[in-house]
Protein backbone atom coordinates (compact mmCIF):
# COMPACT_ATOMS: atom_id res chain seq x y z
CA UNK A 1 0.00 0.00 0.00
CA UNK A 2 1.33 3.24 -1.04
CA UNK A 3 1.68 6.26 1.64
CA UNK A 4 -1.12 8.18 -0.31
CA UNK A 5 -3.46 5.11 0.53
CA UNK A 6 -2.32 5.35 4.14
CA UNK A 7 -3.44 8.50 4.28
CA UNK A 8 -7.26 7.92 2.93
CA UNK A 9 -7.38 5.20 5.09
CA UNK A 10 -6.93 6.54 8.36
CA UNK A 11 -8.91 10.20 7.29
CA UNK A 12 -11.53 7.95 6.00
CA UNK A 13 -11.42 5.58 9.92
CA UNK A 14 -11.49 9.62 11.47
CA UNK A 15 -14.56 10.43 9.82
CA UNK A 16 -16.62 7.16 10.64
CA UNK A 17 -15.52 7.47 14.50
CA UNK A 18 -17.20 11.01 14.27
CA UNK A 19 -20.28 10.15 12.89
CA UNK A 20 -20.73 7.02 14.93
CA UNK A 21 -19.85 9.39 18.19
CA UNK A 22 -22.55 12.41 17.49
CA UNK A 23 -25.31 9.68 16.73
CA UNK A 24 -25.47 8.49 19.91
CA UNK A 25 -24.65 8.77 23.56
CA UNK A 26 -23.18 11.80 24.96
CA UNK A 27 -22.26 13.12 22.19
CA UNK A 28 -25.48 13.15 20.10
CA UNK A 29 -27.03 16.42 19.83
CA UNK A 30 -30.61 17.13 21.33
CA UNK A 31 -33.52 16.84 19.35
CA UNK A 32 -36.62 18.24 19.84
CA UNK A 33 -39.84 16.72 17.68
CA UNK A 34 -43.59 17.09 17.46
CA UNK A 35 -46.00 14.68 16.18
CA UNK A 36 -49.54 15.64 14.45
CA UNK A 37 -52.15 13.19 13.27
CA UNK A 38 -54.66 14.13 10.82
CA UNK A 39 -58.37 13.80 11.18
CA UNK A 40 -60.14 10.28 10.28
CA UNK A 41 -60.27 10.32 6.87
CA UNK A 42 -62.70 7.84 5.53
CA UNK A 43 -63.26 6.54 2.16
CA UNK A 44 -66.84 6.95 1.39
CA UNK A 45 -69.57 3.88 0.63
CA UNK A 46 -72.18 3.29 -2.18
CA UNK A 47 -74.99 0.84 -1.63
CA UNK A 48 -78.54 0.60 -2.26
CA UNK A 49 -81.86 -1.11 -0.84
CA UNK A 50 -84.89 -2.36 -3.04
CA UNK A 51 -87.20 -2.99 -1.20
CA UNK A 52 -90.89 -4.17 -1.71
CA UNK A 53 -93.02 -1.56 -1.06
CA UNK A 54 -97.34 -0.93 -1.06
CA UNK A 55 -98.37 -3.98 -0.79
CA UNK A 56 -96.76 -5.49 -3.38
CA UNK A 57 -94.41 -8.76 -3.32
CA UNK A 58 -91.93 -8.38 -6.17
CA UNK A 59 -91.14 -12.68 -6.11
CA UNK A 60 -94.59 -13.36 -6.17
CA UNK A 61 -96.38 -14.77 -9.64
CA UNK A 62 -99.22 -14.86 -11.37
CA UNK A 63 -100.91 -17.18 -13.22
CA UNK A 64 -103.82 -17.52 -16.36
CA UNK A 65 -102.75 -14.14 -17.92
CA UNK A 66 -104.40 -12.82 -21.29
CA UNK A 67 -102.77 -10.81 -23.73
CA UNK A 68 -102.78 -7.33 -22.26
CA UNK A 69 -103.14 -8.34 -18.98
CA UNK A 70 -100.55 -6.83 -16.73
CA UNK A 71 -99.36 -6.24 -13.15
CA UNK A 72 -97.57 -3.60 -11.06
CA UNK A 73 -94.66 -3.91 -8.62
CA UNK A 74 -94.13 -1.56 -5.86
CA UNK A 75 -90.35 -0.77 -5.03
CA UNK A 76 -88.42 1.71 -3.02
CA UNK A 77 -85.02 2.18 -3.94
CA UNK A 78 -83.04 3.77 -1.67
CA UNK A 79 -79.24 5.28 -1.64
CA UNK A 80 -77.57 3.88 1.13
CA UNK A 81 -74.59 5.07 0.82
CA UNK A 82 -72.38 8.29 1.80
CA UNK A 83 -73.02 9.63 -1.89
CA UNK A 84 -75.03 10.76 -4.46
CA UNK A 85 -75.41 7.70 -7.17
CA UNK A 86 -76.56 7.80 -10.77
CA UNK A 87 -78.69 3.86 -10.72
CA UNK A 88 -80.49 1.95 -13.76
CA UNK A 89 -82.06 -0.98 -13.95
CA UNK A 90 -81.12 -3.80 -16.48
CA UNK A 91 -84.42 -6.27 -16.95
CA UNK A 92 -83.62 -9.94 -18.29
CA UNK A 93 -86.06 -12.98 -18.69
CA UNK A 94 -86.21 -16.37 -18.44
CA UNK A 95 -88.31 -18.90 -19.83
CA UNK A 96 -90.44 -19.12 -22.75
CA UNK A 97 -92.86 -16.21 -22.32
CA UNK A 98 -90.05 -13.69 -21.69
CA UNK A 99 -88.90 -14.05 -25.31
CA UNK A 100 -89.72 -11.19 -27.62
CA UNK A 101 -93.85 -10.42 -28.59
CA UNK A 102 -94.57 -11.71 -24.87
CA UNK A 103 -93.64 -10.22 -21.51
CA UNK A 104 -93.02 -6.73 -21.77
CA UNK A 105 -92.17 -3.94 -18.99
CA UNK A 106 -92.48 -0.10 -18.01
CA UNK A 107 -91.23 1.95 -15.03
CA UNK A 108 -92.51 5.05 -13.80
CA UNK A 109 -91.38 6.83 -10.26
CA UNK A 110 -93.59 8.94 -7.84
CA UNK A 111 -91.97 11.92 -6.44
CA UNK A 112 -93.83 10.91 -3.00
CA UNK A 113 -94.92 6.90 -1.99
CA UNK A 114 -97.37 5.69 -4.21
CA UNK A 115 -100.97 5.81 -2.89
CA UNK A 116 -102.59 2.58 -1.94
CA UNK A 117 -104.63 2.75 -5.11
CA UNK A 118 -101.84 3.17 -6.97
CA UNK A 119 -102.03 6.36 -7.32
CA UNK A 120 -99.07 9.24 -7.24
CA UNK A 121 -100.08 12.40 -5.12
CA UNK A 122 -97.02 14.11 -6.28
CA UNK A 123 -95.43 13.90 -9.41
CA UNK A 124 -96.39 11.00 -11.58
CA UNK A 125 -92.59 10.69 -13.73
CA UNK A 126 -92.70 7.97 -16.50
CA UNK A 127 -89.03 6.34 -16.81
CA UNK A 128 -89.27 3.92 -19.33
CA UNK A 129 -92.46 2.79 -21.88
CA UNK A 130 -93.60 -0.29 -22.38
CA UNK A 131 -90.98 -2.41 -24.04
CA UNK A 132 -90.31 -6.06 -24.26
CA UNK A 133 -88.17 -7.67 -21.73
CA UNK A 134 -85.92 -9.70 -24.08
CA UNK A 135 -83.54 -7.35 -25.76
CA UNK A 136 -84.08 -4.53 -23.29
CA UNK A 137 -81.51 -2.48 -23.19
CA UNK A 138 -80.44 -0.67 -19.34
CA UNK A 139 -82.75 2.11 -18.06
CA UNK A 140 -81.52 5.02 -16.71
CA UNK A 141 -83.26 5.54 -13.25
CA UNK A 142 -81.78 8.80 -12.49
CA UNK A 143 -79.62 10.33 -9.82
CA UNK A 144 -80.40 9.87 -6.36
CA UNK A 145 -78.91 11.91 -3.45
CA UNK A 146 -76.97 10.30 -0.42
CA UNK A 147 -80.17 8.59 1.83
CA UNK A 148 -82.48 9.27 -0.92
CA UNK A 149 -85.60 7.39 -2.05
CA UNK A 150 -86.60 7.07 -5.49
CA UNK A 151 -90.05 5.16 -5.29
CA UNK A 152 -90.81 3.01 -8.23
CA UNK A 153 -93.37 1.45 -9.83
CA UNK A 154 -92.85 -2.04 -12.59
CA UNK A 155 -95.29 -2.67 -14.73
CA UNK A 156 -94.76 -6.66 -16.18
CA UNK A 157 -97.45 -6.70 -19.21
CA UNK A 158 -98.30 -10.00 -21.39
CA UNK A 159 -98.22 -8.06 -24.78
CA UNK A 160 -101.54 -7.40 -26.28
CA UNK A 161 -100.58 -8.94 -29.12
CA UNK A 162 -98.77 -12.42 -27.86
CA UNK A 163 -98.69 -14.74 -30.34
CA UNK A 164 -101.03 -17.23 -28.99
CA UNK A 165 -99.94 -20.25 -30.54
CA UNK A 166 -96.18 -19.55 -29.19
CA UNK A 167 -97.20 -17.92 -25.59
CA UNK A 168 -100.17 -19.93 -24.52
CA UNK A 169 -99.53 -21.84 -21.22
CA UNK A 170 -96.10 -20.78 -21.49
CA UNK A 171 -94.52 -19.00 -18.28
CA UNK A 172 -91.30 -16.32 -17.73
CA UNK A 173 -89.51 -14.61 -15.14
CA UNK A 174 -87.51 -11.38 -14.68
CA UNK A 175 -84.97 -10.38 -13.21
CA UNK A 176 -84.35 -6.01 -12.34
CA UNK A 177 -81.05 -5.89 -11.29
CA UNK A 178 -80.15 -1.72 -9.96
CA UNK A 179 -77.13 -0.50 -10.76
CA UNK A 180 -75.48 2.74 -8.74
CA UNK A 181 -72.48 4.10 -9.07
CA UNK A 182 -71.38 7.66 -8.18
CA UNK A 183 -71.38 10.56 -10.86
CA UNK A 184 -68.06 11.93 -10.28
CA UNK A 185 -64.52 10.07 -10.36
CA UNK A 186 -63.48 12.07 -7.86
CA UNK A 187 -60.29 14.25 -7.07
CA UNK A 188 -62.11 16.96 -5.57
CA UNK A 189 -60.63 19.54 -3.17
CA UNK A 190 -61.84 18.65 0.56
CA UNK A 191 -59.69 20.57 2.12
CA UNK A 192 -62.86 22.40 3.54
CA UNK A 193 -64.60 19.43 4.20
CA UNK B 1 -28.24 0.06 -31.49
CA UNK B 2 -25.39 -0.50 -29.14
CA UNK B 3 -26.61 -1.27 -25.54
CA UNK B 4 -25.46 1.86 -23.59
CA UNK B 5 -28.16 3.71 -26.11
CA UNK B 6 -30.45 1.04 -25.35
CA UNK B 7 -30.02 2.05 -21.77
CA UNK B 8 -30.80 5.86 -22.49
CA UNK B 9 -34.15 4.96 -23.72
CA UNK B 10 -35.03 2.95 -21.09
CA UNK B 11 -36.38 5.61 -18.18
CA UNK B 12 -38.46 6.74 -21.42
CA UNK B 13 -39.83 3.71 -21.75
CA UNK B 14 -40.29 3.24 -18.04
CA UNK B 15 -42.52 6.46 -18.00
CA UNK B 16 -44.54 5.76 -20.85
CA UNK B 17 -45.58 2.73 -18.95
CA UNK B 18 -46.27 4.09 -16.05
CA UNK B 19 -48.90 6.79 -17.42
CA UNK B 20 -50.70 4.18 -20.48
CA UNK B 21 -51.33 1.98 -16.85
CA UNK B 22 -52.39 5.01 -14.52
CA UNK B 23 -54.69 6.51 -16.33
CA UNK B 24 -57.10 4.84 -16.82
CA UNK B 25 -57.06 3.07 -13.66
CA UNK B 26 -57.85 6.66 -12.17
CA UNK B 27 -60.65 7.29 -14.74
CA UNK B 28 -62.47 4.47 -14.31
CA UNK B 29 -62.50 4.48 -10.19
CA UNK B 30 -66.32 5.37 -9.89
CA UNK B 31 -68.06 3.12 -7.30
CA UNK B 32 -70.50 0.90 -8.24
CA UNK B 33 -73.45 -1.21 -5.73
CA UNK B 34 -76.00 -3.63 -7.11
CA UNK B 35 -78.81 -5.55 -6.15
CA UNK B 36 -81.15 -7.96 -8.29
CA UNK B 37 -84.81 -8.17 -7.63
CA UNK B 38 -86.91 -11.63 -9.74
CA UNK B 39 -90.37 -11.49 -9.94
CA UNK B 40 -92.12 -14.86 -9.97
CA UNK B 41 -93.42 -16.93 -12.75
CA UNK B 42 -96.09 -14.75 -14.60
CA UNK B 43 -97.98 -17.55 -16.76
CA UNK B 44 -100.19 -17.13 -19.29
CA UNK B 45 -103.45 -18.73 -19.77
CA UNK B 46 -103.89 -22.04 -21.68
CA UNK B 47 -107.25 -22.56 -22.72
CA UNK B 48 -108.69 -26.34 -23.04
CA UNK B 49 -112.26 -28.36 -23.77
CA UNK B 50 -113.90 -30.97 -24.15
CA UNK B 51 -116.39 -32.67 -26.16
CA UNK B 52 -119.50 -34.87 -24.65
CA UNK B 53 -118.90 -38.23 -25.67
CA UNK B 54 -116.24 -40.85 -25.16
CA UNK B 55 -113.48 -38.77 -27.22
CA UNK B 56 -113.33 -35.48 -25.36
CA UNK B 57 -111.40 -33.69 -28.15
CA UNK B 58 -113.67 -34.14 -30.76
CA UNK B 59 -117.21 -35.43 -31.43
CA UNK B 60 -118.04 -38.24 -34.02
CA UNK B 61 -121.30 -38.90 -35.35
CA UNK B 62 -121.55 -42.32 -37.78
CA UNK B 63 -123.61 -42.85 -40.29
CA UNK B 64 -125.32 -45.85 -41.94
CA UNK B 65 -127.78 -44.85 -43.94
CA UNK B 66 -128.28 -43.71 -46.88
CA UNK B 67 -130.53 -40.51 -48.55
CA UNK B 68 -130.67 -39.42 -44.69
CA UNK B 69 -130.49 -36.51 -42.41
CA UNK B 70 -129.70 -37.15 -39.18
CA UNK B 71 -129.01 -35.15 -35.81
CA UNK B 72 -126.67 -34.98 -33.44
CA UNK B 73 -126.56 -33.03 -30.01
CA UNK B 74 -122.64 -32.47 -28.77
CA UNK B 75 -122.02 -30.49 -25.95
CA UNK B 76 -118.54 -28.26 -25.89
CA UNK B 77 -117.37 -27.60 -22.42
CA UNK B 78 -114.12 -24.86 -21.63
CA UNK B 79 -112.70 -26.48 -19.18
CA UNK B 80 -110.20 -23.85 -18.93
CA UNK B 81 -109.94 -21.13 -16.16
CA UNK B 82 -110.52 -18.07 -18.80
CA UNK B 83 -112.74 -17.50 -21.46
CA UNK B 84 -111.86 -19.00 -24.70
CA UNK B 85 -113.25 -19.48 -28.44
CA UNK B 86 -112.75 -22.25 -29.77
CA UNK B 87 -113.63 -23.30 -34.12
CA UNK B 88 -111.93 -26.00 -36.10
CA UNK B 89 -113.23 -27.68 -38.91
CA UNK B 90 -115.85 -31.07 -39.67
CA UNK B 91 -114.04 -33.72 -40.92
CA UNK B 92 -115.72 -36.53 -42.52
CA UNK B 93 -114.64 -39.72 -43.70
CA UNK B 94 -116.24 -42.69 -45.96
CA UNK B 95 -118.15 -42.25 -49.29
CA UNK B 96 -118.96 -38.35 -49.99
CA UNK B 97 -121.10 -38.10 -52.78
CA UNK B 98 -121.91 -34.66 -54.01
CA UNK B 99 -124.99 -33.57 -51.91
CA UNK B 100 -123.48 -34.14 -48.37
CA UNK B 101 -124.04 -31.50 -46.20
CA UNK B 102 -123.79 -30.62 -42.63
CA UNK B 103 -125.32 -27.55 -40.68
CA UNK B 104 -124.28 -26.34 -36.67
CA UNK B 105 -126.65 -24.47 -34.23
CA UNK B 106 -125.89 -23.68 -31.06
CA UNK B 107 -128.30 -22.82 -28.09
CA UNK B 108 -127.47 -21.05 -24.42
CA UNK B 109 -129.20 -23.94 -22.85
CA UNK B 110 -129.62 -27.78 -23.79
CA UNK B 111 -131.64 -28.94 -26.38
CA UNK B 112 -134.86 -30.31 -25.85
CA UNK B 113 -137.03 -32.21 -28.35
CA UNK B 114 -135.04 -30.22 -30.96
CA UNK B 115 -135.82 -26.90 -29.92
CA UNK B 116 -133.55 -24.71 -28.18
CA UNK B 117 -135.60 -23.34 -25.15
CA UNK B 118 -132.72 -20.41 -24.77
CA UNK B 119 -131.35 -18.46 -27.54
CA UNK B 120 -130.49 -20.16 -30.70
CA UNK B 121 -128.17 -19.24 -33.17
CA UNK B 122 -126.68 -20.39 -36.55
CA UNK B 123 -122.78 -21.52 -36.29
CA UNK B 124 -122.74 -22.65 -39.61
CA UNK B 125 -125.50 -22.89 -42.36
CA UNK B 126 -125.90 -26.05 -44.39
CA UNK B 127 -122.41 -26.36 -45.90
CA UNK B 128 -120.67 -28.68 -48.59
CA UNK B 129 -119.07 -31.40 -46.58
CA UNK B 130 -116.72 -31.56 -48.88
CA UNK B 131 -115.33 -28.31 -48.63
CA UNK B 132 -114.34 -29.40 -45.40
CA UNK B 133 -115.98 -26.58 -43.62
CA UNK B 134 -114.67 -24.70 -40.43
CA UNK B 135 -117.61 -23.97 -37.77
CA UNK B 136 -116.46 -21.37 -34.94
CA UNK B 137 -118.20 -22.83 -31.64
CA UNK B 138 -119.51 -19.56 -30.61
CA UNK B 139 -120.30 -16.21 -31.42
CA UNK B 140 -118.53 -14.63 -27.62
CA UNK B 141 -115.81 -16.29 -26.05
CA UNK B 142 -117.36 -18.81 -23.62
CA UNK B 143 -116.60 -18.72 -20.02
CA UNK B 144 -114.85 -20.78 -18.05
CA UNK B 145 -116.79 -23.81 -17.03
CA UNK B 146 -119.31 -22.74 -19.60
CA UNK B 147 -121.28 -25.41 -22.21
CA UNK B 148 -122.07 -24.36 -25.59
CA UNK B 149 -125.37 -26.88 -26.40
CA UNK B 150 -124.44 -27.92 -30.43
CA UNK B 151 -127.05 -29.25 -32.92
CA UNK B 152 -125.00 -30.96 -35.89
CA UNK B 153 -127.65 -31.68 -38.50
CA UNK B 154 -125.92 -34.17 -41.39
CA UNK B 155 -127.42 -35.03 -44.74
CA UNK B 156 -126.85 -36.32 -48.17
CA UNK B 157 -125.65 -39.29 -49.93
CA UNK B 158 -123.88 -40.58 -47.07
CA UNK B 159 -122.88 -44.30 -47.04
CA UNK B 160 -121.35 -45.25 -43.86
CA UNK B 161 -119.55 -42.23 -43.08
CA UNK B 162 -119.06 -40.72 -40.28
CA UNK B 163 -118.61 -36.75 -39.75
CA UNK B 164 -116.01 -35.58 -36.69
CA UNK B 165 -116.25 -32.15 -35.16
CA UNK B 166 -112.48 -31.12 -34.38
CA UNK B 167 -111.02 -27.60 -32.56
CA UNK B 168 -108.06 -26.89 -33.57
CA UNK B 169 -108.18 -22.90 -32.79
CA UNK B 170 -108.18 -22.11 -29.41
CA UNK B 171 -108.18 -18.34 -28.56
CA UNK B 172 -108.07 -16.68 -25.48
CA UNK B 173 -109.47 -12.87 -25.58
CA UNK B 174 -108.16 -9.49 -24.74
CA UNK B 175 -107.33 -9.00 -21.69
CA UNK B 176 -106.33 -6.13 -20.16
CA UNK B 177 -106.90 -6.90 -16.16
CA UNK B 178 -104.96 -5.32 -13.80
CA UNK B 179 -103.48 -8.54 -12.18
CA UNK B 180 -101.41 -7.09 -9.28
CA UNK B 181 -103.12 -8.76 -6.75
CA UNK B 182 -103.08 -11.88 -8.13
Amino acid sequence: MSNRAMQWLVLGGVAAVGVAMTSSGVFASWVATAQATTGSAQAATVSLTHTDTNGTTFNSGVSDLLPGDYVYRYANLVNTGGLAQDFTASLSGSGALAAAGGLQFAVDSCSVAWAGDGSCAGTLLPVAGARDVAGAAAVPLGQVAAAGTSHLRYKFVLSPSADQATFQGTSGTVSVTIGGSTPVVGGRDRTAG
Amino acid sequence: MSFSRRLRWLPAVLCGLVLATGTPIAASAQWHSTKTARTGVLRMAAPAYQFSGPAPASFTIAYTVINFVDTAYPVLTNTGTTPASFAGPVLSTGGLPLGSAVAVKSCTTAWVLGACPGTETTLLPATWLSIVPTVRYQNAPVPAGGRVYLQVKVGGFLATATVTLTVTSKVLPAGGANRTAG
